[in-house]
This record gives structure tokens, sequence and C-alpha cells, in this order.
């Protein structure tokens, strides 16, 4: 059984978009990690967003270390939890596995997120990392519990 | 041929300068044992990997985790050598604090010729366990 919708209006992809580019109160770990949303597509539950990983999140090879792409897939994923509730819940991540395909150098890459099952008490998602080339780096799956927002201040 | 692995490892760990993700969050090393394969360290994650929820993202205790497992995985190999993590998953047992000190565990579980076996833990200084993962890499000697 999926959540229950909430009563406020829904707001169309390119709405939805422009108020998580425009927003002023973006938490630090977005700024961080170069962070901005691209796409958003509230129909099929998948967002993309591009990111610019700075060059002090390399690992002794100069490529970026693996936390830092969970991070990027973290953000992504819980991004569309977000929006996938129509931004009234938001959902800590459970648990995360993620695969390492290549090597990811700082600078440009991309992650596209997408919501297998949005529940009443469990969340799936699902994330990829791309390169600044499109080429498949990372792949990721996460379970979450969706909480409403006010429950975590 | 280096004889004594811990100290090789002790030295590079504290006397080296370390790299940008493993100053990020805020490594320091507490002890290793190169044969029986783990090792200790403490660290403490800054502002920027706050979330909205005020704790740390999800991604930076990933990141911990990693710098210990993937320590593991590499002191247990003939020295230099490192261990590219395949496959990693972490459970995030309890919210994480910024700025605080933390302590993080990693051992290998099993080395194989051509593939490791990770696990680590972080706990809070009183012993709360925050996070769990485990990991899959493989050796890679770097001489």
């Amino acid at each position: 059984m999926s959540a229950p919708a909430s009563d406020k209006p829904r707001l169309s992809d390119a709405e939805m978009l422009a108020r998580f580019q425009n927003s002023k109160k973006r938490p630090p770990c977005s700024e961080t990690l170069g962070m901005r949303l691209a796409e958003v597509e509230q129909d099929a539950k998948r967002i993309r967003m591009d990111f610019d990983v700075p060059q002090i999140f390399a690992n002794p090879t100069g490529a970026v270390q693996g936390g830092f792409i969970a991070a990027m897939m973290d953000e992504a994923m819980s991004t569309c939890c977000i929006i996938a509730s129509n931004v009234t819940m938001t959902a800590p991540t459970l648990e995360m596995k993620t695969s390492y395909l290549r090597r990811l150098m700082p600078g440009k890459a991309s992650v596209e997120a997408r919501i297998l099952k949005w529940g009443r008490s469990a969340a799936f998602m699902e994330a990829e990392c791309f390169d600044h080339e499109g080429k498949l780096v990372a792949k990721a799956t996460a379970t979450a519990i969706p909480m409403p927002f006010k429950r975590l201040s | 041929m280096i004889e004594d692995k811990d100290a090789y490892w002790r030295t590079l760990l504290t006397s080296h300068k370390l790299p940008g993700a493993t100053g990020f969050v805020g490594f320091e090393l507490i002890d290793l044992d190169c044969d029986a394969g783990w090792c200790e360290a403490a660290f403490k994650l800054p502002e920027q990997a706050i979330n909205p929820g005020g704790n740390a993202q999800g991604g930076f205790i990933t990141a911990i985790l990693d710098e210990v497992m993937s320590l593991a995985g590499a002191i247990v190999q003939a020295p230099p050598a490192m261990s590219p993590t395949l496959q990693m998953t972490t459970s995030f047992i309890r919210p994480v604090p910024v700025g605080v000190r933390l302590i993080a565990r990693g051992e290998t579980v099993r080395q194989g010729s051509a593939a490791i076996f990770t696990q680590g833990w972080l706990h809070s200084e009183d012993g709360k366990l925050l996070a769990q993962a485990t990991a899959s890499c493989i050796p890679r000697p770097m001489s």
C-alpha cells in the first residue's frame, strides 16, 4: 500500500525543479557536493542531479573516494523521496548498498535516482552515478523510512 | 621488503600528508595490527556534512567506514598496497552527529588471492553503535 497522498496541491515538474533550484536554505551537505537538481519527473518518481566534485574528495590515487560517491547518490535518492511526497515528508536512509564499477575523477558527475516503491512504512530507491562522459561509475540501492518533516526537528 | 609492517603503516598514516578525502572526515589513527587485519581511527565530521535533519548525511558516514575498511584491506597485503572497494553496504543505525569525536574500526574478514572481504563499525565515544558496514574489495599492490 502506498503512503497517503497529501492534500497539498501538486506542482508541475518545472515548478518543482524551480523550487529546489531557487531554494535559499540548502543543507550544508548539498553545498559541499556542488549539487544542482537538473531534472524532475514526478510521475516516473525520478530525478537527475548534477554535481561538481571538489578535488579534496580524492583518495590517494586521485580518484573520488567511494564514500563521497555514496554521498552524491544518497543526496539524490533522499531528494527523490522528498519530491515523491510532494515536499511533505523526508526519508532517513536505513541501509544503502553501493557497487563501484569504475573510477570517478573529481569534477563533473551526474546521478539519476528513482523510487522503486514509496510505501507507508518503507521506501525503496535506486540510483546510478555517471562520469562527465556519461559512463556508469556506480550503482546503489537503498531503503528508507518515510517521515513527516516535523518529526525530525 | 618492508620488515615491520605495523611501523610502516603507522608512519605513513601519522606523519605523511593525508589524502583529501581522509582529511575531510577528520581521520586520526588510533592503532592497527597488520597480521590480525584490523585498524581503529578517530574521526570528526565537518559542518559541510550536515543533512536537512541536522546530522551527518549518510554518504559521509559511508566515507568514514570506507576509510577504515579500505585500510584494513590494505594492511593485510605486502606494503605498499591498496584495496579498491567493489561493493559496500552500510546500515545507518543511529543518527551521527557532526563536530564530535567518533571511533571507527575496520577488519579484514577474509583475505583471498583475488578478493578481500571487510567489515566496519562506527561508535560514539561512549560506545553506542551508530553505523556498520560490510564490503568486498580487490587486492592491489602499489610497488
